[in-house]
């Protein structure tokens, strides 16, 4: 019941953001065709194009047409390129989620660890470092941040390559991740490759969210120390090891379990610059041009793609996370 | 101590009680030295930005002026963060470009409010059907990256300044509906609002003149951390081309432009980059203090 409930929930959060989006793009700005076109277009070939894009339908038909086409896999033709906008989507979406997995992965290995160490010595000179640490973080444009390590491991040190995702010849792909059809088709070569072209990315992409994670974990893990039965534990001499890591941590990184969930669109929102710098082929790269190039199709598709992506995951890890923890699910059944 | 407590209203006790509230409010800010660092930075940058016309060292560079004879110099003592692809003094830009980054906190944080504010305390304070709508539109906006949806507004306004401050303000008012439900749904409960209820208050009166002054304190702490976002997505919008266009002197867009005579030149894109910083940390440090300050836990 409380599935359905829930599930009834995004899905209507999932009509809202298609409604939005489709009225941002075709109702507000006029004419996209023509301003894709630009000047010197006769207005007989505006017209078709028009008419042969559905524009010249009303616009309830025109948004009913869009989902029946968007269920079929089809986004609308880009302006930019001569595909379909949920062809080029797909192609590219494995580069993004290759990007996002990789730096949700480093945000998680540093962010829990620097938490727990945070909380643990509460108040203490490694939680103020840590604390400056994460607020410095949370304060850095990404972009910029994205263009200086490119400048200087890239262009200075020549440690890693500057752009792209692949210096080698593009390989038949297996899931379109690059680390992961490199590893199962045991070519180190590839893997150490891909490796060094998602690093900095990855990182760059890392850093605000590690703050986020840094700090939610602490505070999780501060509550959960103050608790009676840590005191308990405390007071019969157990030794504090145990205390911190085998019982306050478990219990505090259910928390940090929530963490991928708002974590998800924070990276995805960033993946826009930082693509964008490194010229990594994702949709949110396809999705920043697209947005300079005037290609309302493409930054329709993209946008929802993306949100379809963030709303769905938050849903599961909704789930997951009543799932795993029983006071969660029977507390909120009714 | 001197008045005779002849009153029935006697404020000698209430008076006392309020004074430690506030000296002991004080206390905490000034234990916490980081915010007061956040808040003397970020006066700094409004004096900065207000006098920008007499303190810059070249305020003709802020607009399209070339000079050929000094394109891309590295810093030295006449340009001391050197000079962009026109030969222009990037100190005097950054100067000038302050006054865009507090005016884009500014517009983008005024709206939000204006938005959110009345969204969440309507949504909060009628509950029912009209709570559940709100709410929803609400959460279909929250569950939209920030700066996804705000390029795509901007874009759709067509890339200007302005218009990429107001696609923030638009995106950013849910965070302030949330508070405003939020505080409004506890706020509900409280004996003076019961109390002016009964007294027959106006629904108006009661949201906006009861229940809303009450809740200045969280909205203030999130006005202050949420300043640096906005002018972190701001400059973001303006570097992917959807904001402020050239010549402005904006932090982003001298970014963008500067990337392209990298590895090369590295100042045009490094000293916006730290401003921005400086900035965004100071809104998030007065944040914290302020946070400290009204003991919200």
């Amino acid at each position: 019941m409380r599935f359905l409930k829930r599930l009834s929930h995004m899905l209507l959060v999932l009509v809202g953001v298609s409604i939005l989006m489709f009225t941002l793009v075709r109702v507000i700005p006029g004419d996209p065709v023509a301003a894709a076109l630009g000047d010197g277009v006769s207005r007989e070939e505006i017209a078709r194009i028009r008419q042969q894009m559905g524009l010249d339908r009303s616009i309830p038909v025109q948004y009913v047409h869009y989902i029946g086409g968007i269920l079929n896999g089809h986004f609308g033709m880009s302006l930019t390129e001569p595909k379909d906008v949920g062809e080029i989507i797909a192609e590219r979406l494995p580069a993004t989620l290759e990007l996002v997995t990789v730096a949700m992965l480093v945000a998680i290995a540093f962010g829990v660890p620097f938490g727990v160490i945070s909380a643990v010595n509460r108040n203490g000179a490694t939680d103020h470092v840590s604390r400056m640490v994460s607020l410095f973080g949370v304060s850095f444009p990404q972009f910029w941040v994205a263009l200086m390590l490119q400048l200087w491991l890239g262009a200075w040190l020549l440690l890693v390559p500057i752009t792209g995702r692949s210096g080698l010849p593009p390989a038949e792909p297996i899931t379109g991740f690059l680390l992961l059809d490199s590893l199962l088709k045991l070519d180190l070569a590839a893997f150490g490759d891909a490796l060094r072209h998602i690093l900095v990315p990855a990182l760059v992409l890392a850093v605000g969210p590690l703050a986020n994670v840094t700090r939610l974990v602490r505070a999780s893990m501060i509550d959960e120390l103050g608790k009676p039965y840590i005191a308990l534990n405390r007071a019969v001499g157990m030794p504090s090891f145990l205390i911190n890591y085998k019982y306050a941590l478990r219990n505090a990184s259910l928390s940090a379990l929530t963490v991928v969930g708002f974590l998800f669109p924070l990276m995805l929102g960033s993946a826009f610059v930082v693509e964008k710098v490194f010229v990594w082929p994702g949709i949110a790269r396809f999705g920043a041009d697209a947005i300079i190039a005037n290609d309302f199709n493409a930054v329709v598709g993209v946008a929802l793609v993306v949100c379809v992506f963030v709303v769905v995951i938050n849903f599961l890890v909704d789930e997951l996370y009543g799932w795993i923890d029983p006071r969660i699910r029977l507390s909120a059944e009714p | 101590m001197t008045a005779p407590s002849d009153s029935a209203f006697d404020l000698e006790v209430a008076t006392p009680a309020y004074e430690s509230g506030l000296s002991r409010g004080l206390a905490r800010f000034r234990r916490n030295k980081l915010a007061v660092v956040g808040a003397v930075m970020l006066l700094l940058t409004v004096f900065i930005a207000l006098l920008a016309p007499w303190i810059a060292p070249y305020p003709e560079d802020i607009a399209d002026a070339v000079h050929f004879d000094r394109m891309l110099q590295p810093p030295s003592w006449g340009f001391l963060m050197g000079t962009d692809e026109a030969g222009r003094d990037i100190l005097t830009r950054l100067m000038y470009g302050a006054r865009l980054s507090l005016l884009t906190a500014f517009v983008v944080l005024g709206i939000s409010v204006v938005i959110g504010v009345p969204i969440g305390l309507v949504a909060g304070y009628y509950g029912g059907r009209v709570e559940t709508i709100l709410m929803r539109i609400t959460d279909t906006f929250s569950s939209m990256p920030a700066l996804v949806l705000a390029l795509a507004i901007a874009v759709v306004m067509g890339a200007d300044l302005i218009h990429s401050m107001i696609a923030i303000g638009l995106v950013w008012w849910r965070g302030f509906a949330r508070i405003a439900h939020g505080q409004t749904l506890s706020l509900k409960q409280e004996g003076y609002v019961v109390m002016a209820r009964t007294l027959g208050a106006s629904d108006f009166h009661v949201m906006f003149r009861e229940i809303l002054p009450n809740m200045t304190s969280p909205l203030l702490v999130t006005i202050s951390l949420d300043a640096g976002f906005a002018i972190l997505i701001g400059t973001a919008i303006s570097f992917l081309g959807a904001g402020a266009s050239p010549p402005t002197a904006e932090w982003g867009l001298m970014i963008a432009s500067g990337r392209h005579y990298l590895p090369d030149a590295w100042w045009p894109s490094l000293f916006p980059g730290l401003a921005i910083f400086v900035v965004v940390l100071s809104f998030n440090l007065l944040g914290d203090g302020l946070r400290d300050f009204f003991g919200d836990d």
